[in-house]
């Protein structure tokens, strides 16, 4: 083994040895947890008021019009019957792994809580008050086993229990203390046997949350890790790191890479050119009846414009291209594009760029720069009159340094190498810049692998702090 | 016939736009031509991804070598599309809940925006990201101060990079800010190279540009500039 | 071999080594720290604050996002900086994009600045995505006279005619100003040349390093602010970031009952130097507020800014090393060729 070898093998493992270790400290790394929900939504007949005149617009008719709304919103409520149509999908939203971390160790803090037995005595007061109690020193209990990590949270879903047959004013006399549960147990026996219902009432941990809650509204965990977009993430690192590997040397896993990269951007392109412009701009024109229909509901309906015959037949002569034969053809669509492009660009040069750079050169060589009090700033003028009057001779220089109809000589060669002097300083500049933008985007790189993937860093606070420095050191 | 064609169609379209910017009753023709280019612009894409398409299975049906990673290209290539053509996985618009096909298939938690979040965003980043590592071995091979010309090339670099960052500042801070020499302060001196004599460099080739740009395109909608049409008559 | 010999021959791995290096230790040590270098505004990110600043809350401006994730490091922050601004004065943000993927860049930046931080903000009354259009400087030649033609829908899917911002927009001249984060072509020459230059539309420009230089002779006439680079981004997020403090501290002072002039001349002291409001409210001119708005005073005081806000200034660590590296690199290159050079050696 050659000392090339050596060190790259030392490299990548010491790499491996570190991952290995970071693997197994704190909280791991590299994961994406998600909180998972419902998005219901039901269709409802609702009332129109205030409807313009003249105004007929689609499922309008009498004063009422059908619409989607979500299943939980007050029209939902209001207007939904039984046989109203109805959809509903899972839907995912993205947490930071400090809220899942968090509701982790309230869950163990609570449920630690929940099983332990409770002092005091819950006598002689309304169910309001006993659970007020019992929230109070669930919460403290949760808070002493959680060590100030999490904030535990205790709710009581009024609602559901008043759907149950409860109510604040439940007057109850419970047993005293002893087991929590137990006491628990026995307030909502008494408020039952004032209630109407036997509904089972329960004390449910997830999410961090402790609920006291009815049967009738489960708590189901919602928060957890997600399988794909952590998956997702792994990968993400891996291509990284396999077009970095291209470093040392041309491999495999970096051609690899760079042919997934062809293939991938190629079709998103073309999905992007098709449904963010071809369906709505084209489609939309050219059948807007089917596409109101079937692919962007929300289109304003319209006849065809069959104009748009025209895009349409140049994008086909276009994609003649392809074919064996009439590839010539491609020519005129290619033709209408450079027209296009030579037309737009040709006002917009003139216009932007040579009258109106020229109109901003053309301003006096003194530059008068007034103070707050109306007086002219006289050191002021004058830097502001040599930065004027250094422009100028800037541009006319190099301006004559790009005019080859005359031979660079006598005059004419000095001012034209004045005129190389200020671009070699713009090259410079742009050198500068360039290296500024390069190193910008290297860094934000590392930032993905550092933060997102190794969970090194945790400038964006996603995690907890304390668990982020812990795990490093 | 075959270059006829084409050469109305650019003096055509090109007279049309132009015509548009000054007289008020065109206006809407030149609108829809460019819009008319957008949709174009789009089929293009549709192009790109044909050609891909063609080269590789070629290279695949040939055996050339590395064939084997045009079956990734192919293969990625076919799995991004089927995701986004078929909006697989998108639910619909929360608007409209019983039209299949309404939903974003950009939106977060789409298959294809994981090929986006997940493929795409990373291997795109970090190709360009490698270009930091490219410049830095530039910078110590090909960068070489022989004669003024290249010292104020490497000058102004320094002062920009300098300039441009707390070392800049914290180098010449002993400058009072009030005083008369306070232009001369790295973060002062690389906003000055930058407006001056940066914008005097770069204004005129800005104009230089416009002129040959100007040119052309006159060249082009007048017929007589016909490279664009591809070699031999 | 001598020393000499050896590092003109040096492996270019080891300056890569170098580089990652130098790039790679400081984003550790800045994220472990949260220390980020301070920052001085230049002109230009002045500017482009005031300008935005100038106009009344309400005001419409055109968001155009041109750049994609190859250049999100440099432009991701201004982006983020930009929404920030807009929505804490309460002007109406309008998203397009040039670039394919420009869309995800909307997408990402307004989940996770207005949906993180100003959930109040009401889609279609607040701001709107338009999304992606193909045909570069067409978009831009058609949008100057007629917006629906080349928009009839968000990104979405919703008819321009049913989002009740979009009333009374018929062309990009409805527009107070434009903002354009660009990594290119297309990109800020052509919303100058086609829109702000005909139109005569306060222009903003955050562009990537490469590009800046050839923007500045557009400084003032035609572009009216300018952020050149990640530096740029820093400067103005650090502009932004003052001045919402200051805003907040403003709301805390005034629902306290302190009114103009003092509320504003107190918010603007207290953004310079936070640690004057805990000193402040127990001050006699203090007795008048409510118990709440001075907890929140001095809460907003002593809350650190979020990190989403500090990107840019964060990345300026690795940044100040590496160009420090690169700098060293010219040198030592360039000594090298000199010395071989006077020996008469390889060269």
């Amino acid at each position: 083994m050659n000392r090339q070898q050596l060190t790259l093998l030392s490299i990548v493992g010491i790499f491996v040895i570190l991952l290995v270790a970071r693997a197994f400290t704190g909280n791991g790394f590299g994961r994406i947890y998600v909180e998972r929900g419902d998005a219901s939504f039901v269709k409802v007949e609702v009332p129109v008021l205030d409807t313009p005149d003249g105004e007929e617009a689609e499922g309008k008719a009498d004063g009422v019009r059908w619409t989607w709304v979500d299943a939980s919103s007050d029209e939902a409520v209001d207007f939904a019957k039984a046989e109203s149509p109805r959809a509903a999908w899972e839907s995912v939203t993205p947490v930071s792994p400090r809220v899942y971390f968090e509701a982790t160790i309230a869950n163990e803090a609570l449920q630690a809580a929940a099983e332990t037995a409770y002092a005091g005595a819950m006598t002689g007061v309304d169910l309001g008050t006993a659970l007020e109690t019992w929230r109070l020193a669930l919460l403290e209990k949760a808070n002493a086993v959680a060590a100030g990590k999490a904030q535990p949270a205790v709710e009581v879903n009024w609602a559901a229990l008043r759907t149950a047959g409860f109510t604040r004013k439940t007057s109850i006399s419970a047993k005293a203390g002893g087991d929590f549960t137990a006491s628990l147990d026995a307030i909502f026996d008494a408020a039952r046997a004032t209630g109407e219902s036997d509904a089972e009432t329960t004390f449910v941990v997830a999410d961090g949350r402790g609920t006291v809650t009815t049967t009738a509204d489960d708590v189901v965990p919602a928060i957890g890790l997600s399988w794909s977009r952590t998956i997702g993430l792994w990968l993400a690192a891996i291509f990284t790191l396999a077009i970095f590997s291209f470093l040392y040397k041309d491999n495999p896993l970096y051609k690899t890479a760079e042919s997934v990269v062809v293939g991938v951007s190629a079709a998103y392109w073309m999905v992007i050119g098709l449904w963010d412009m071809i369906v709505p701009n084209l489609l939309g024109q050219l059948a807007p009846g089917f596409v109101q229909g079937n692919l962007i509901p929300g289109l304003a309906a319209s006849d065809p414009n069959w104009a748009y015959l025209v895009p349409a037949i140049f994008g086909a002569l276009l994609l003649m291209r392809l074919a064996p034969k009439g590839q010539y053809l491609s020519l005129w669509t290619l033709a209408f594009i450079v027209g296009t492009t030579a037309a737009l660009r040709m006002v917009a040069y003139i216009e932007g760029d040579f009258l109106s750079q020229i109109n901003a050169t053309i301003a006096p060589l003194y530059q008068e720069v007034v103070n707050a009090d109306g007086t002219v700033n006289g050191y002021s003028s004058f830097w502001a009159s040599v930065r004027q009057i250094t422009l100028v001779i800037g541009v006319l220089a190099c301006l004559t340094y790009f005019f080859f109809s005359v031979e660079h000589k006598g005059a004419v060669g000095k001012v034209a190498r004045v005129g190389i002097w200020f671009l070699m300083i713009t090259f410079g500049a742009a050198f500068g810049f360039t290296v500024m933008g390069r190193i910008a985007l290297l860094a934000a790189r590392f930032e993905f692998l550092f933060d997102d993937w190794l969970w090194l860093i945790d400038p964006m606070n996603q995690r907890s702090a304390a668990v982020a420095v812990s795990c490093l050191f | 016939m075959k270059r006829i064609v084409p050469l109305w169609i650019t003096a055509i379209v090109g007279l049309v736009l132009i015509i548009s910017n000054f007289l008020p009753g065109t206006r809407s023709w030149g609108e829809e031509a460019t819009t008319w280019f957008g949709i174009i612009a789009a089929v293009a894409f549709v192009l790109g991804g044909g050609s891909l398409l063609k080269v590789h299975l070629k290279k695949i049906s040939d055996r050339n070598s590395g064939w084997a990673y045009s079956m990734i290209v192919l293969g990625t290539f076919s799995a991004t599309l089927a995701v986004g053509l078929f909006k697989i996985g998108v639910s619909p618009n929360p608007a409209f809940p019983d039209v299949p096909w309404s939903g974003d298939v950009q939106g977060q938690g789409t298959p294809f925006w994981w090929v986006y979040e997940y493929v795409f965003k990373p291997l795109t980043a970090t190709m360009f990201a490698m270009l930091a590592f490219y410049i830095a071995s530039a910078a110590f091979r090909a960068f070489r101060a022989k004669n003024f010309e290249a010292v104020l090339l490497l000058g102004t670099a320094f002062i920009i990079l300098l300039g441009r960052t707390f070392a800049g500042y914290f180098m010449t801070s002993w400058i009072p800010v009030d005083g008369p020499f306070s232009g001369l302060r790295l973060e002062e001196l690389s906003v000055y190279i930058m407006q001056v004599f940066n914008t005097a460099g770069n204004r005129a080739i800005i104009i230089g540009i416009a002129l040959g740009i100007a040119g052309t395109s006159l060249k082009i909608l007048m017929g007589l500039d016909r490279s664009y049409l591809g070699g031999g008559d | 071999m001598n020393l000499i010999d050896r590092m003109a021959n040096l492996d270019r791995r080891w300056i890569f080594l170098m580089m990652g290096l130098a790039v790679g230790i400081p984003i550790i040590v800045i994220g472990i720290t949260g220390k980020t270098l301070p920052e001085e505004p230049t002109p230009l990110a002045q500017a482009a604050f005031d300008v935005l600043d100038d106009l009344e809350p309400g005001s419409r401006i055109l968001m155009a996002w041109d750049f994609d994730p190859a250049s999100e490091g440099e432009l991701g922050p201004m982006a983020t900086s930009f929404i920030r601004q807009c929505a804490q004065k309460g002007h109406r943000m309008y998203f397009i994009a040039l670039w394919p993927v420009g869309a995800q860049m909307i997408r990402s930046s307004t989940s996770r600045v207005i949906g993180g931080y100003y959930p109040d903000l009401v889609y279609g009354e607040d701001w709107v995505d338009l999304g992606f259009k193909a045909g570069n400087e067409a978009v831009i030649k058609t949008i100057v006279t007629d917006f629906a033609q080349y928009f009839p829908t968000d990104a979405r899917g919703t008819s321009v005619d049913a989002i009740p911002m979009m009333e009374g927009i018929s062309s990009l001249a409805n527009f107070d100003a434009i903002v354009n984060a660009s990594a290119g072509y297309p990109g800020s020459k052509e919303w100058v040349l086609y829109a702000a230059t005909p139109l005569k539309k306060p222009l903003i420009v955050g562009c990537t390093g490469v590009q800046a230089p050839q923007m500045y002779p557009y400084v003032p006439n035609q572009v009216q602010g300018l952020l050149g680079a990640i530096k740029g981004a820093a400067e103005y997020e650090s502009v932004v970031n003052k001045w919402v403090r200051s805003e907040q501290m403003l709301d805390a002072l005034e629902s306290g009952g302190i009114t103009e002039p003092a509320s504003s001349e107190l918010a603007a002291r207290f953004a310079a130097n936070p640690s004057e409001a805990s000193t402040w409210t127990t001050e006699a001119a203090a007795a008048a507020m409510s118990p709440e708005a001075k907890t929140r005073l001095i809460e907003l005081a002593s809350a650190p800014t979020p990190g989403i806000f500090l990107e840019a200034q964060r990345r300026m660590g690795p940044q100040l090393v590496a160009h420090l590296l690169m700098i060293g690199l010219i040198i030592a290159g360039n000594a090298i060729f000199f010395a071989t050079r006077r020996r008469g050696g390889s060269q």
